[in-house]
């Protein structure tokens, strides 16, 4: 199988947004305005905290801010000095930060990172546990969510969505991400092998 | 609503290196926009990260809120177009408003013979 056509392919898993009910925006965007545009989305790797943050990101322009979105993960822990000390000359209230991965922080880097933005309008973490900033969101996945995702990608019987869903949910601890993965692993073998059972 | 259209001259699709790209580009704009622009550019799709290079580009300042134009590029020497499994490199041709909001685009195989190279597992020596 082409990788363009492999339903798991990065543009099309990046088509998938967060999955919220329908006014859950606008209740988690007045909430973050009660935390006074300081807060954090707490989860596990892969459970869609980063899209969480990404989805954010409109209902703060229409607020006002300027968003600055910066990453950290495990091949960049440390947050880029050219982006840290152009921002930090100008940050205001207008602006708000967008922390992806601040778990990579040690306490002294998070600290001068708080200190350095204090004069920031809005600050929102992902991070893996609580405790940074007050939380703003909690994800969570389950075999479910991951079916859900299943029906915008493919179009495979609902008996196999509910089975592929439920054996790479556990097979991968939980991770969407990693699941959909390897996913992409399983469609390209068996565009190129015999083709066998999915959840094998 | 804006009405963005992209072309390529009889429809043709595919190329080769070198070769001309021709076609027209249309617009019906809601209102006036700073500038449009047709962009050639190849993408990348597959498991890792997408990349993306914009490598030639035509601009139209200040356009009319609907007008026709014709373009003409070149198809470049490189990259060509290929799928393997784990990564796909496409081209095609765009044509984008100053907001960013719109765009049109029309997808393209540039390579040698026109046809885009399979990339195939190989079991070795």
């Amino acid at each position: 199988m082409r990788a363009r056509d492999n339903p798991f392919s990065t543009s099309r898993v990046l088509k998938l947004r967060y999955r919220l009910p329908p006014d859950g925006m606008e209740s988690l965007l007045s909430r973050l305005e009660q935390l006074r545009f300081h807060a954090a989305i707490v989860g596990p790797h892969g459970s869609g905290k980063t899209t969480l943050m990404q989805d954010l990101t409109p209902g703060l322009r229409a607020r006002g801010f300027s968003v600055h979105y910066h990453h950290l993960g495990e091949t960049r822990r440390r947050i880029d000095p050219e982006w840290r000390s152009d921002l930090a000359a100008r940050v205001g209230p207008g602006d708000c930060l967008l922390l992806d991965g601040a778990e990579q922080l040690s306490s002294w880097d998070w600290w001068r990172f708080r200190r350095q933005f204090r004069r920031a309008g809005g600050m929102v973490l992902t991070t893996h546990g609580p405790g940074r900033l007050p939380t703003l969101a909690t994800c969570k996945t389950s075999p479910g969510l991951l079916a859900e995702l299943l029906r915008c990608l493919v179009s495979w019987p609902e008996e196999e969505i509910q089975s592929v869903a439920e054996t790479f949910h556990a097979r991968h601890q939980g991770n969407i991400r990693d699941a959909l993965r390897a996913l992409y692993d399983q469609e390209a073998r068996m565009g190129t092998e015999p083709c066998g059972p999915r959840t094998a | 609503m804006n009405e963005l259209k992209i072309a390529t001259r009889n429809d043709v699709t595919a190329f080769q290196p070198g070769q001309e790209i021709s076609g027209a580009a249309g617009w019906k704009l809601d209102k006036k926009v700073d500038w449009i622009e047709i962009r050639l550019f190849w993408y990348t799709d597959g498991k890792g990260t997408e990349d993306v290079q914009v490598v030639d580009t035509i601009r139209f300042d200040n356009p009319l809120q609907e007008a026709a134009e014709p373009y003409r590029l070149v198809a470049p020497d490189f990259p060509y177009s290929f799928s393997g499994t784990l990564i796909s490199l496409m081209w095609a041709i765009e044509i984008v408003l100053a907001s960013g909001s719109d765009a049109a685009r029309v997808d393209l195989v540039i390579a040698p013979k026109a046809e885009e190279i399979k990339l195939t597992p190989h079991a070795g020596p």
